[in-house]
């Protein structure tokens, strides 16, 4: 299935969560922030977020900024 | 006298905020914020990926045990930007968001209209908002209204390093609003702009360029650090009104004979 992430068109074999993606991304553990279809996602709930084909990911980390 | 300031629960021990990008180097950046020592730091949100470039920035600032004032920057909409707080607050664990939200591509001016929009909806979901604004008295009524505590209204442009554009309105904010944290907010040149600000009342001034791009940023932020706590001391100390006229602050009784007339 295909699944955005960050923008880019990305695909995974089903069936998949939150955390299986930021796994094969090698972000867990990561000081990171997660948004599925633009629901930010609580870090203990990756688990419970099944992807399907679609489905859009923002991950965000902490940058400069003023 | 004291120079530590209170936002919420939260004991700020000087009131320089200092932001962290466009800094020569990682170093230069480290070095800026362990000599300045600010009350707080504010960062961004950006797009990450297995590069883990955010990693290695907040590997930085972890270790230096700065409060973190996380800001919506680069965002054009309410959306856009209540979407970046809520993904603020999961990542650093605070409801402290700097709300910035650009109206204006050129000055980089915030947009008063999506402000207000985004300020009530960010409110009623948790959030302390910083908000950034020009230096409008009625928008602050109206900020004040919705419930915010902190008011940031720019003293010129972003990374203008003008200083302040319009003092006879931000002198009016600090008149109109006495109980209100304020903070100037952009455009910040030279450490006796950010003294000026100070001596005026304001409770704190946030910059950034002026040490990122100064020649020796290290310096320059220490520079600051202690131009905003001389403005403070001064203004605590009660500053004279100007006069017209001369007055001798040398005592005329018992001067010398050949003084007298």
């Amino acid at each position: 299935m295909k699944v955005t992430i960050n923008g880019q068109p990305k695909i995974f074999d089903a069936p998949l969560n939150l955390y299986d993606v930021l796994a094969q991304e090698e972000l867990i553990g990561m000081m990171i922030a997660v948004a599925h279809n633009g629901n930010v996602i609580p870090k203990g709930d990756y688990t419970q977020i099944f992807i399907t084909d679609g489905d859009a990911i923002e991950i965000v980390a902490p940058m400069q900024g003023g | 006298m004291s120079q530590s300031l209170n936002i919420g629960d939260r004991i700020l021990q000087s009131r320089l905020f200092l932001g962290t990008a466009g800094y020569p180097s990682p170093d230069a950046l480290k070095q800026s914020i362990e000599t300045a020592q600010p009350g707080l730091i504010t960062v961004s949100l950006r797009r990450e990926s297995k590069a883990g470039k955010g990693q290695d920035f907040w590997n930085i600032l972890k270790g230096l045990g700065v409060p973190v004032l996380p800001n919506t920057a680069g965002c054009h909409s309410p959306n856009e930007a209540i979407t970046t707080a809520e993904m603020a607050r999961a990542i650093f664990e605070t409801n402290w968001i700097k709300l910035e939200i650009i109206g204006d591509d050129y000055t980089l001016q915030p947009d008063p209209y999506s402000l207000l929009d985004a300020t009530e909806k960010l409110i009623s979901k948790g959030f302390e908002v910083f908000p950034y604004m020009t230096d409008d008295l009625v928008l602050a009524e109206k900020l004040t209204a919705l419930g915010c505590n902190i008011l940031m209204p720019w003293g010129a442009p972003i990374g203008s390093g003008r200083g302040l554009n319009n003092p006879y309105a931000l002198k009016l904010l600090r008149d109109r609003f006495p109980g209100k944290t304020l903070v100037v907010d952009a455009g910040i040149g030279a450490p006796s702009h950010a003294a000026a600000v100070m001596e005026m009342g304001y409770n704190a001034v946030l910059l950034n360029t002026a040490v990122a791009k100064s020649g020796d940023p290290a310096a320059m932020a220490g520079a600051f650090a202690k131009s905003i706590a001389a403005g403070r001391e001064a203004y605590l100390s009660g500053i004279i009104a100007p006069q017209e006229s001369a007055s001798a602050s040398t005592p005329l009784i018992d001067k010398p004979i050949w003084h007298q007339k």
